[in-house]
């Protein structure tokens, strides 16, 4: 290895750790689950109230199960079902995402609205 | 010259293998559409052997064939963003020559898995992928480390097999 190696990956090492800390130091406790579609917001619901909620965009769905303080998707017909793989999320700031059908589920907080400001 | 047509289209053979593999084996993280580029250890020893047309044909002719067997317009779309920011960043590190081909590989993954996430966050428009990139990019290094390291070991093998004549 030569010199400039080092200072590339240490350098992109310490990026991301300080980038990662930061992430996870601006979740919060969340109260409001918030999902998009294509950038458009088509659903909330509270946190604390058990729901479920099916996301339909033509053939396309994601079904949202919102239990005992904690927000998931347990099924869905995307390719992959790496949305339903995410798992449970809980902390403002924390979002499950599918790609092939363009959904962001996040959970929000109504008392920090600059660190949604951030995030967005 | 039909000793480097056959060398070449082994590498390309062998790096559809390895995104092959890539594909059928889900990553932990949850991004579709973003691989570990592994397929990268071949176009990392094209272009220390050959040069970086030869690197940038094999990249084509194996991302050509993954579409064509795939049948998905996206993962084309993803691997040719990959592969067109990938070679961009290794070209001229690889000309500088204060890199070794360890610093060259990383700077390929990382540049491979954030063009990646930029291409889902344009596809998509979920700005908030973003926050996947600090971890790829720390995938990307441990990728491009091992990358790296097995190219390091491979091409001294490959003078050995007289790629010297090869090239001519
Ligand atoms: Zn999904």
């Amino acid at each position: 290895m030569k010199k400039w190696d080092y200072v590339l990956i240490g350098s992109l090492t310490l990026i991301s750790v300080i980038w990662i800390i930061i992430i996870l130091g601006s979740q919060s406790s969340g109260e409001k689950v918030v999902v998009k579609v294509n950038d458009k917001v088509i659903y909330t619901a509270l946190l604390s109230e058990d729901s479920e909620y099916l996301i339909k965009t033509g053939n396309d769905y994601n079904n949202l199960v919102i239990k005992d303080g904690e927000a998931y998707i347990d099924d869905a017909n995307c390719k992959g079902l790496d949305c339903v793989r995410m798992g449970h999320i809980s902390n403002g700031g924390e979002s499950i995402i599918c790609i092939p059908h363009s959904v962001i589920v996040t959970i929000e907080s109504d008392k920090d609205n600059n660190i949604d400001f951030v995030s967005e | 010259m039909y000793k480097k047509t056959a060398f070449l289209g082994l590498f390309a053979c062998l790096a559809l293998i390895f995104s092959y593999v890539e594909a059928i084996v889900p990553l932990p993280i949850p991004v579709p559409g973003v691989k570990l580029g592994l397929a990268n250890v071949l176009i990392v020893i094209c272009l220390y052997t050959y040069g970086v047309k030869e690197a940038v044909a094999i990249n084509f002719v194996r991302i050509i064939l993954l579409t064509v067997l795939f049948a998905n317009p996206y993962s084309f779309l993803y691997s040719l963003a990959g592969a067109v920011i990938s070679m961009a960043l290794m070209y001229p590190l690889y000309k500088s020559k204060g890199f070794s081909i360890i610093g060259v590989s990383v700077a390929g993954a990382v540049g491979h898995n954030t063009a990646q996430i930029l291409t889902a966050m344009a596809v998509t428009g979920i700005v908030k992928l973003i926050d996947y990139l600090p971890v790829l990019i720390i995938s990307g290094i441990i990728t491009g480390l091992i990358i790296g390291i097995i190219g390091k070991i491979i091409l001294p093998q490959l003078k050995k097999i007289d790629l010297e004549r090869v090239k001519s």
